[in-house]
C-alpha cells in the first residue's frame, strides 16, 4: 500500500511539474495554428522526458545524490559550470513567466488589477516554499493540477473529427508555412523537456530518500506521471484545434485557454479550468524555484533540501529567495508573461544538450552506477531522443527569427 | 565630404527614430487576420455572456484584452503610410478594428440581449476581415 501511495505521489508531482505555462501556451497555440497535425510532437517530447527523468531518478536512487551533484562530481567543474549557467538563465526566465502566469490567472478569476496580483503571486510562492513540506507541495499542486482534466471533457464535448485526431499522431509536415510548423515542433518538444523538470525530479528523489529498491517506483513515476501530463497536453491541443482552428483564432492570451473550457462546458468549467491552470502554473513555479536552488547548492556543495528547515540549509534557502525576487523584478518590468514564456521555452531548447548529454554520460558511468547503469534500451531511447534534442537545439533560434516568434 | 557625412548621419537618425513606414499588402493582410481573430474570439465570448455561461470578471478582463488587441491594430494602421491602391482597404481595416474594440469594451456592462447583438456584429466583422485578408 505504501508503494502504491508513493507511486501516486510521484505521478501527481510529474503532472504538476510537467504542465506548466509553456506547455499550456504552446499546445494551445499549436492546435489553433495547425489543428491536430502536431499531436505527434507532444508524443516525442513526452518520450524524451520519460527517458531522461527515469535516468535522473535512477542516478539519485543509486548514488543518493541528485543528478546535478553527480554531473559536477563525475564530469568536472567546467562541464558543471556550463550546465549550471545555462540552466539558471532558463530557470530565471521560467520563474518570471510562471509568476506572471499565476497573476494572470488570478486576474481572470477575480478581475483585480494585474500588478497588485503579481505581488500576491510572489508572496504566495514564497510562503508556500518556506512553510509547506515537500510532500504536501506535491499533493496540493498535483491534485490541483488534475483539474485540467476538464479540458479532456471539453475536447470530447466539442466533437472533433477523431479520424483527423488519429492522423495527427503520425509524424508528417503539414500546412503551407513549413517554418512556422517546425517552430511549433521545436516549441512543443522544448516545452515538454525544459531542464528544471529533470533536475527537480532527481532532487525530489533525494528528498523522498529513494534507494535502489525504489527503482520500480521511479520508473512508474516517470512513465505514468509524464504520460498523464502528455494526455493533458493532448486535451489542450485538441480543444484549440476543434474550437479555434476552424475560426482562424490566434490565442495569444491566457484567457483564450480559459475560453476553450467555457465554450463547450459553461461557467463552472471555466472556473475549474482557471483553478487547474493556477495549480499547474503555481506548482511549476515552485518546481522551477526549487530546481534553481537545488542546482546552485548541489554545484557548490552546500546543504540543501526542503526536508531540512530553512535554518538547516541557509544558503539553499537564500538561493531560492533570490530566484523568486529576481523573477519578480523581471515580470515587474511589464513584459508580457506569455511572450516571456515563448522566449524561455525557445532559449531552454538551445540549452537542452548541456542538460541531457551530461545526464546520459553519468547514467552510463558504471564506476558510479554499478549494475544500475543504463541498459541497452535506456541507451537506445536516450541516444534517439538526444539526436532529436540536438536537432531542435540547432533549429530553435533560426526558426524563432524566420517566423518572428511564431507570428508568421 | 562633410555634407555627405551629415546627410548620412541625418538619414541614420531618422531611421533610428522609427519614422512612418510604408504599409505593404502583406502587412495589411496580417492586420486583417488579427482583426478577424479578435472579432471571432470576441464573438464566442459575447455568445457566452448572452447566455449567462461565463463570469463577469472573466468577461471584463478577457474582453478587455481582446479589445486592446483590436485597438492596437487600429493605432498601428493610423500611423502607417500606404500607397493609393491600399488606402480604401486601410480605411476599412481601421473602421473594423475600431468597431471591434468598441463592441468588446461594451461587453462588460452589456445586458444579455445586448451581448447577443454584440456577438452578431463581431461575427460579421470577423467574416468581413476574413474576406479582405484572403
Amino acid at each position: 500500500m505504501n508503494k502504491v501511495f508513493a507511486i501516486a505521489l510521484g505521478i501527481l508531482a510529474a503532472i504538476g511539474g510537467f504542465v506548466d505555462i509553456g506547455d499550456i501556451v504552446f499546445n494551445f497555440a499549436a492546435g489553433a495554428a495547425f489543428g491536430y497535425e502536431l499531436l505527434w510532437a507532444v508524443v516525442v517530447g513526452v518520450g524524451a522526458i520519460i527517458t531522461y527523468a527515469e535516468m535522473c531518478g535512477r542516478v539519485a536512487s543509486v548514488s543518493g545524490r541528485a543528478v546535478f551533484d553527480a554531473v559536477r562530481e563525475r564530469l568536472g567543474f567546467s562541464v558543471g559550470m556550463v550546465t549550471l549557467v545555462a540552466a539558471q538563465i532558463v530557470n530565471l526566465l521560467m520563474v518570471a513567466a510562471e509568476v506572471g502566469g499565476v497573476a494572470l490567472v488570478l486576474q481572470l478569476l477575480s478581475g483585480l488589477p494585474y500588478r497588485a496580483l503579481l505581488l500576491v503571486a510572489v508572496l504566495g510562492l514564497g510562503l508556500v516554499v518556506w512553510f509547506m513540506p515537500f510532500g504536501w507541495i506535491e499533493r496540493v499542486f498535483g491534485y490541483g493540477g488534475l483539474l485540467l482534466l476538464v479540458f479532456a471533457v471539453g475536447a470530447i464535448k466539442l466533437n472533433p473529427d477523431w479520424g483527423e485526431v488519429g492522423s495527427g499522431f503520425v509524424p508528417h509536415v503539414a500546412g503551407t508555412d513549413t517554418a512556422l510548423y517546425f517552430y511549433f515542433v521545436v516549441g512543443l518538444i522544448g516545452a515538454a523537456t525544459v531542464p528544471y523538470e529533470v533536475y527537480f525530479f532527481s532532487s525530489g528523489a533525494v528528498e523522498e530518500r529513494w534507494t535502489p529498491k525504489d527503482l520500480g517506483v521511479n520508473r512508474a513515476n516517470a512513465m505514468i506521471g509524464f504520460s498523464l501530463g502528455g494526455f493533458l497536453s493532448f486535451a489542450l491541443m485538441i480543444t484549440a484545434a476543434a474550437l479555434y482552428f476552424p475560426r482562424g483564432i490566434d490565442p495569444s492570451k491566457l484567457g483564450s485557454v480559459g475560453l476553450g473550457a467555457e465554450v463547450p462546458l459553461g461557467a463552472a468549467a471555466l472556473v475549474i479550468a482557471l483553478v487547474g491552470i493556477l495549480f499547474a502554473v503555481g506548482g511549476a513555479a515552485i518546481d522551477t524555484v526549487l530546481s534553481g536552488a537545488y542546482n546552485v547548492a548541489q554545484f557548490f556543495g552546500w546543504e540543501w533540501g526542503k526536508y531540512r528547515k530553512p535554518a538547516g540549509a541557509p544558503r539553499f534557502t537564500f538561493a531560492w529567495l533570490v530566484l523568486v525576487a529576481l523573477g519578480f523584478l523581471v515580470v515587474l518590468t511589464g513584459i508580457d508573461p506569455i511572450m516571456l514564456t515563448e522566449y524561455a521555452v525557445i532559449f531552454s531548447v538551445v540549452a537542452l544538450p548541456t542538460t541531457y548529454i551530461p545526464i546520459l554520460l553519468v547514467a552510463n558511468d558504471r564506476a558510479y552506477m554499478g549494475r544500475y547503469a543504463n541498459g541497452r534500451w535506456a541507451n537506445v531511447f536516450g541516444l534517439v531522443f538526444l539526436v532529436v534534442i540536438c536537432a531542435v537545439a540547432v533549429a530553435a533560434i533560426p526558426l524563432m527569427v524566420v517566423t518572428n516568434m511564431g507570428q508568421g | 565630404m562633410a555634407r555627405l557625412l551629415v546627410a548620412m548621419l541625418l538619414t541614420c537618425t531618422v531611421a533610428a527614430c522609427g519614422g512612418t513606414h510604408e504599409l505593404t499588402r502583406s502587412a495589411l493582410d496580417h492586420d486583417f487576420e488579427a482583426i478577424q481573430s479578435a472579432a471571432a474570439e470576441g464573438a464566442l465570448l459575447s455568445h457566452d455572456v448572452s447566455r449567462g455561461r461565463t463570469t463577469s470578471a472573466f468577461a471584463r478582463v478577457h474582453g478587455g484584452e481582446l479589445a486592446a488587441q483590436a485597438e492596437a491594430v487600429s493605432a498601428r494602421l493610423e500611423s502607417a503610410q500606404s500607397s493609393a491602391s491600399l488606402k480604401d482597404d486601410v480605411a476599412l481595416a481601421r473602421r473594423l478594428a475600431t468597431s471591434v474594440a468598441r463592441d468588446l469594451e461594451r461587453l462588460d456592462e452589456a445586458s444579455e440581449d445586448e451581448a447577443g447583438r454584440i456577438a452578431r456584429r463581431l461575427e460579421e466583422a470577423a467574416q468581413t476581415a476574413d474576406r479582405e485578408s484572403a
